[in-house]
């Protein structure tokens, strides 16, 4: 039997993981509550999604604060994201752990390979006349001013992200800030800014149904979260310092590693 | 958009009248400014909201520690948490933090709806009671 420390100290390690390599803490934690503690895995969930609101409500207030987020587009984006986390929440708490396990490790995959990650803003940061806005880049000083390309198809990768959210209690920021950045044009502060802000009120509709349905153990998410929240106020000092690629590296393998325990607990029902 | 530097340093919009000694008065420096106004209202209640529920949070765990128990590993209805926490049972503290916690997003939302209503603009008004409104449906679907 773990310690509320133990649990704790679990937390503080996602918290700094995320904060460091730009993710949630969530696709950390829950192979970690589930693989290091054996709890089961719709537990795992409504810990971490608790977690995720946490980190998102925290960094959130700093992003709005500097003017990052594209307020705007985050709510309408909101529409699709709550309903993908409506659905994605419904779905969690009714199908078989094991398949939940098995979704779980393919996300996971699919985050190892995502991680090699694009930094830079994409060339089509421009004015479109969509939703255009700007922010002053806080390195150079300068205005950027940019408008949405593609909306109708950030709308169906947001509904997505809700879903898998909803699905996993992770932040689904994995699938949205790509598309942000690459598809969408946003410049990349502004895709990560948004997309975090977005996560919020996307795992708290999840995080609903989770609570009414007993998936939420105070005795882990509690000891958890406030993990998560120191965490990742030391892992964003020390990111910066720490961007090598060999971090990066460590931890692909480190999340193939949680696939591969994922899939394995998917398809030998082992809890 | 405004290419006055005055529009681009972003201070205390007042502070920015009395320097320059002119308001800021073409119609996209309103908009500059109301938008600062939302991002206000989100900011402040995203840390409120936090502070409140994590000290929830702490009280409760302290509470167990200092009686030597064991926290719970299952929440209390939604009805029993306030009088859980009137008889200063921890469970009552734990899930009154949980739900602060889970509430503040959805309280952003609110606050925005009166922010976009301040500013009158109606389509992010219906925008954004939409988002509230699919939150609801899933506090009423999402019963176990």
């Amino acid at each position: 039997m773990l310690t509320l420390f133990e649990i704790f100290l679990i937390g503080v390690g996602a918290g700094m993981l995320g904060a460091m390599l730009g993710i949630g803490g969530g696709v950390i934690l829950i192979p970690l509550l589930t693989g290091l503690i054996g709890l089961p895995i719709k537990t795992a969930i409504g810990a971490s999604i608790v977690s995720v609101i946490a980190t998102s409500s925290a960094a959130g207030a700093v992003y709005v604060g500097r003017g990052l987020t594209h307020t705007r587009l985050s709510m309408t984006l909101e529409i699709a994201t709550t309903l993908g986390a409506l659905a994605g929440g419904i779905t969690a708490v009714l199908i078989n752990p094991n398949l939940l396990a098995g979704i779980f490790g393919i996300v996971l995959v699919y985050v190892a390979l995502s991680l090699r990650g694009i930094k830079k803003d994409s060339d089509r940061v421009e004015e479109t006349g969509f939703l255009d806005t700007s922010y002053i880049d806080p390195l150079t000083g300068e205005p950027v001013k940019y408008g949405v390309h593609h909306f109708p198809l950030g709308m169906a990768a947001s509904f997505v992200a809700g879903n898998i959210s909803g699905l996993l209690g992770i932040g689904g920021g994995v699938i949205k800030v790509p598309i942000m950045s690459l598809v969408m044009g946003l410049p990349m502060r502004a895709a990560i800014a948004t997309s975090n802000f977005m996560i919020g009120i996307t795992a708290a509709t999840s995080a609903i149904i989770y609570y009414q349905h007993g998936y939420i153990d105070p005795s882990i998410a509690i000891p958890t979260a406030l993990g998560v929240l120191l965490g990742a106020q030391i892992g964003s000092r020390l990111g910066s310092r720490v961007q090598s690629h060999r971090l990066k590296q460590i931890f692909q393998i480190l999340l193939l590693v949680f696939a591969a325990q994922m899939l394995f607990r998917a398809l030998t029902g082992a809890t | 958009m405004a290419e006055s530097p005055q529009d681009q340093i972003h201070v205390n919009p007042n502070l920015n009248d009395l320097v320059s000694g002119i308001s800021e008065t073409t119609q996209q420096a309103q908009v500059l400014r109301e938008q600062r106004d939302v991002n206000g209202v989100v900011h402040q209640m995203l840390i409120i909201g936090l502070g409140i529920s994590t000290s929830l949070m702490v009280f409760g765990l302290a509470l167990d520690l200092f009686f030597h128990r064991v926290p719970p590993t299952v929440v209390p209805n939604l009805g029993d948490v306030f009088s859980r926490m009137l008889e200063l049972r921890p469970s009552g503290f734990l899930a009154a933090g949980l739900l602060v916690l889970i509430i503040t997003p959805v309280l952003r939302v609110v606050g925005s709806i009166f922010a976009f209503l301040y500013e009158r603009d109606y389509l992010y008004v219906g925008i954004t009671m939409l988002v509230l409104i699919i939150v609801i449906v899933s506090m009423i679907l999402g019963k176990g």
